[in-house]
């Protein structure tokens, strides 16, 4: 039944079954959420440069099945701009659930979208994440 | 410049007397038999052929002159053709001894004689069955491997086989040891029966006797002697020429360990022709068809044997077949679909509709504003020309 598996990468991203390498792992790191409450406390979560989805579904790249977490909770994309030899990448942090309008906080702010840095505090419902970059 | 044109002329008539006179000796002394059909993995079949002449010696053939017809059409495709003395697969032999009191003394020790000589010659793959009949057709033993001693088993025919009665019973006998020999799993099965031709005191008739042989398909070689008056010789020859076998008279009782190596000889000394009909697998229909080897001689000229056979269809019925093999499309149908089925819902579950990079081909997310293998894996590296040896400088 191996051929009716999902293929999903080392970081658990779900791949398509005609991908031979996880396009989200090619890309470089560029920082980490850390869960700072609740029973997952101290779990790290890999931020690779571009968009990267937050949330419970299983098209997140960022996939955190922890009560109070939606299905696409938010977006947090990094752009890198051109400043010196390689630029200088931009955090930033949007809100995926439009009718819950207080689901997303950055350091204790409601937010729609918002450029983070680091050690920003980052709220998803009851969740609580701090920001590293790298 | 007469005498020139008759020296010419008959030079010519030579030549050709020389070319004609051995292909017309050939042709007639060419003799094709086909001693027995194995046609149980029917369309695929076994003929083994003797090819001798009229002496009964074997004569060499090449096996591009055979060829094989089922119902007068010629069978296509290869047809393997093998001598019988180098198969290693071996033959189930069954000997029949006639132990009746008219042939106390000289005959019945030459017919064990004979036997025991037989035992000295088989090859260790081969099995052999005794039988005599006397009062009763009996064994004396039955599917003795011939790669275990074979010392034991000569004493036993000496001991075992004892002259008594007076009604023999050669149907009877042929019967027992056709059944006998139905239960070896060799392909090939041969009856080897020394005899007078008397019958006496058989349940089975000449008919019957035949109606098994022909359901069975065994030859039976027959080694004729009289050791008092005529005796029935035409039935042995009548017993071999309608089973396949051969008939071979030993004139003297002495002569018949010589016969027997003649028939050992004739036995082995055969053709083993291998072919497949053109009819499909489950083609057979458990029905007598028409069988025809032809020998071309080398002067051009054919010879031909033809016998009939079952066509024994397979134990496995047709329509259970093309159920089964429809179950199986279906099968692999289904799962080729649920694989599909599968590969959609996981690409519709990752954001995945039909999008494709138009540079490298792979499949993109519908949200990726570029393609991320391109922008994050390196070029491929161009293929290096082959260098060109460099002219040699003048």
């Amino acid at each position: 039944m191996a051929l009716f598996r999902r293929k999903v990468c080392k970081e658990g991203h779900l791949m398509d079954p005609s991908w031979k390498i996880c396009p989200v792992c090619l890309a470089p790191i560029c920082g980490w959420l850390v869960v700072m409450n609740g029973q997952f406390k101290n779990r790290v979560y890999t931020i690779h440069e571009g968009k990267n989805k937050i949330g419970s579904g299983v098209e997140c790249e960022l996939r955190m099945l922890i009560p109070g977490v939606l299905r696409h909770h938010a977006t947090l994309s990094s752009e890198r701009v051109a400043s010196g030899a390689k630029g200088v990448l931009h955090y930033k942090l949007i809100n995926q659930a439009a009718a819950e309008a207080e689901s997303v906080q950055v350091n204790n702010v409601p937010v729609q979208t918002q450029e983070i840095i680091d050690g920003d505090i980052i709220r998803l419902g009851d969740l609580e994440l701090k920001f590293k970059c790298l | 410049m007469k005498n020139k044109h008759i020296a010419l002329g008959l030079a010519v008539l030579l030549l050709l007397a020389a070319g004609v006179v051995p292909a017309q000796v050939l042709s007639r002394d060419m003799h094709v038999r086909l001693n027995q059909i194995i046609s149980l993995g029917y369309p695929r079949m076994t003929a083994y052929v003797s090819v001798t002449d009229e002496n009964g010696r074997p004569i060499e053939v090449r096996p591009e002159q055979f060829a094989v017809y089922i119902d007068d059409v010629r069978v296509r495709g290869s047809i393997d053709v093998k001598a019988a003395s180098l198969s290693t697969e071996g033959t189930a032999y069954a000997v029949i001894i006639s132990a009746n009191g008219m042939n106390s003394g000289p005959p019945l020790f030459n017919q064990q004689f004979a036997a025991k000589q037989l035992l000295d010659v088989l090859s260790p793959s081969d099995v052999v069955s005794v039988f005599f009949h006397g009062s009763e057709v009996k064994p004396v033993f039955e599917y003795q491997p011939m790669e275990a001693q074979k010392g034991p088993l000569r004493a036993v025919i000496d001991k075992e086989i004892e002259a008594k009665g007076s009604q023999p019973q050669i149907y009877d006998a042929i019967v027992k040891a056709a059944g006998n020999l139905e239960k070896s799993n060799k392909a090939r099965k041969v009856i080897i029966l020394m005899s007078d031709g008397r019958d006496a005191k058989s349940n089975y008739t000449q008919e019957e006797m035949f109606q098994v042989i022909e359901q069975v398909n065994i030859p039976v070689y027959c080694i004729g002697f009289t050791a008092f008056g005529e005796g029935s010789l035409d039935i042995l020859e009548t017993i071999a020429r309608y089973t396949g076998g051969h008939y071979t008279l030993a004139r003297d009782v002495k002569d018949i360990p010589d016969a027997m190596m003649k028939t050992y000889d004739q036995i082995n000394r055969v053709y083993v022709v291998s072919f497949k009909d053109n009819k499909l697998f489950f083609a057979g229909d458990d029905k007598p068809h028409l069988l025809k080897i032809t020998v071309e001689g080398h002067s051009g000229t054919v010879q031909s044997y033809d016998r009939k056979f079952i066509a024994v269809s397979s134990p496995v019925p047709i329509w259970l077949i093309a159920v089964a093999a429809l179950v199986v499309v279906l099968i692999v149908a289904l799962v080729v679909f649920l694989f599909i089925l599968r590969r959609r819902g996981v690409r519709r579950t990752i954001g995945i509709s039909n999008r494709k990079c138009e540079v490298c081909g792979r499949r993109m997310k519908d949200d990726w504003d570029e393609c991320l293998f391109c922008r994050w894996l390196p070029p491929p590296a161009p293929k290096k020309k082959p260098e060109l040896a460099e002219a040699p400088k003048p």
